[in-house]
């Protein structure tokens, strides 16, 4: 069953085969689990718990339509699990990096050899990536640390390919324009 | 678990291209090549393998759950080929439920028919061959549907084809069936140069269709048998009065042209329509009961 499509494994998970769904699993946890974990800042509890619920919600739509790719399909779900998640009243609206990595980006004290475990852990980056808007943070997790194609991230977020592209370049740009503010902000 | 997180970051030729696919010019390449590098600082955690067996025990229960039959059906479903030979498996249980015999004397009632044509009857091979046509939906159809007499009602109900279809189907057999006499008889005598073969076929189905249909449709109301017989007999007496042998003289027999054949096979479909509708909607009701 290991050399089965993503799509075979779906159809035979629609039929309530545990196998199909433990390879399924096996195949796509890690990679959407790194997904969630940045897109919600740095947050393990809360991204796995969202990978949890996207795939629930493909066991529970009975939907999949025989042969519609699976991948695009589960970052869909993925991401406006997470979007919904953060348009709650009782959320904050700003996706920000969880309170380890903020503290250490925060701390303007920091000496030579901690700023460079600081960068070895993530933190410059996961704020800097805190720091775009919601589309580019997106755009640009799928594209750089997923590996989706620009037609599957067009597929996934439900935008042109054009848009796709213009997002990724905007994005980068803003992403290089966070990492240097940030940087100067701890070599002051 | 093998990790893709990293992807493509580990690579900078990797980044060049993907950069490049994005339509990046030499000079962005070379500007933001150093800052997407940079990703690679931010590490995702890897799940283990007790985290995917502890996400598999969360899933599990919810995964859908459909009893063997169904499973089955749809396991027949995914691919063509199972398709075409589920199709055929149907189709043969279709032709399994028609017992030898009523293949034997259809058989023996074309066999006569072709007797008929090429025997000296002259205008009157045509009236035999509406008065036997009729003879194939009554052996044919009307003991088809015996399942209301051997009470396996029940049992239709619980197969995965819905009664409609099934009527369906055992309509198609047997329509199909002797629409094939009909082309064949009709073949043979148009390469004995024997008239027009169309004609022909129109005279064995449209009898065919208008009897069966009627029939079924007066089935709702009073016995198959009687509803058949009655049919057959209003039939016959049609028949019998465009005929010059059966009329008194000095009266003019009835024409049976081929547009009024035609339209008596549009009113067998429309009845057998209607009574398809029906037991459908009949048996609905029984299974609510």
């Amino acid at each position: 069953m290991n050399s089965l499509s993503d799509e075979q494994l779906m159809a035979e998970v629609m039929l309530g085969k545990e196998a199909a769904l433990t390879i399924l699993v096996e195949r796509h946890y890690g990679q959407l689990l790194g997904y969630l974990y940045r897109y919600v800042g740095g947050n393990r509890p809360l991204a796995e718990d969202i990978v949890q619920e996207t795939f629930l919600r493909v066991l529970q739509q009975h939907s999949y339509q025989q042969g519609r790719p699976v991948k695009p399909w589960l970052y869909t779900i993925a991401t406006n699990l997470v979007r919904d998640h953060f348009k709650s009243a009782t959320i904050n609206h700003m996706i920000q990096p969880c309170e380890a990595i903020l503290a250490g980006v925060q701390d303007s004290a920091l000496g030579p050899e901690e700023q460079v475990v600081l960068a070895e852990q993530g933190g410059i980056v996961a704020h800097a990536i805190g720091q775009l808007t919601d589309e580019y943070r997106a755009t640009l997790l799928l594209r750089f640390y997923n590996g989706l194609s620009l037609q599957e991230i067009a597929d996934v977020l439900h935008i042109p390919l054009g848009t796709v592209k213009s997002r990724l370049s905007v994005g980068t740009r803003q992403l290089r324009r966070s990492l240097t503010g940030i940087q100067e902000g701890l070599t002051q | 678990m093998q990790s893709h997180n990293r992807w493509p970051l580990d690579n900078s030729e990797q980044l060049m291209s993907t950069l490049q696919e994005q339509d990046a010019t030499p000079d962005e390449i070379a500007e933001l090549t150093p800052v997407l590098m940079r990703l690679s600082e931010w590490h995702a955690p890897t799940p283990t393998v007790l985290d995917t067996r502890r996400l598999l025990v969360h899933l599990t229960p919810h995964l859908p759950t459909f009893s063997p039959v169904r499973a089955a059906i749809s396991a027949r479903r995914r691919s063509v080929v199972k398709k075409c030979c589920w199709f055929i498996e149907i189709a043969s249980v279709q032709a399994s439920l028609l017992r030898p015999s009523f293949w034997l004397l259809t058989a023996l009632i074309f066999c006569l028919g072709v007797l008929v044509i090429f025997s000296p009857f002259g205008g009157a091979s045509v009236f035999l061959l509406r008065v036997t046509s009729p003879l194939i939906v009554y052996f044919g159809t009307v003991r088809m549907f015996r399942s209301s007499h051997l009470h396996t009602l029940e049992h239709e109900l619980v197969c995965p084809p819905s009664p409609q279809q099934l009527i369906l189907a055992r309509l198609s057999i047997i329509l199909g069936y002797d629409t094939l006499l009909g082309l064949c008889t009709s073949f043979l005598l148009w390469s004995h140069g024997g008239g027009n073969f169309l004609l022909l076929t129109l005279h064995w189905i449209t009898p065919l269709l208008l009897v069966s249909g009627i029939a079924l449709l007066l089935s709702l109301f009073i016995s198959v048998t009687t509803a058949a017989l009655l049919t057959y007999a209003v039939w016959l007496g049609r028949v019998m009065l465009t005929t010059k042998v059966f009329v008194y003289e000095g009266v003019t027999p009835l024409p049976l042209t081929s547009q009024m054949e035609l339209l008596f096979a549009l009113i067998g479909l429309v009845a057998l329509f209607v009574v398809v509708l029906a037991q459908s909607i009949h048996a609905q009701r029984l299974l609510a009961q």
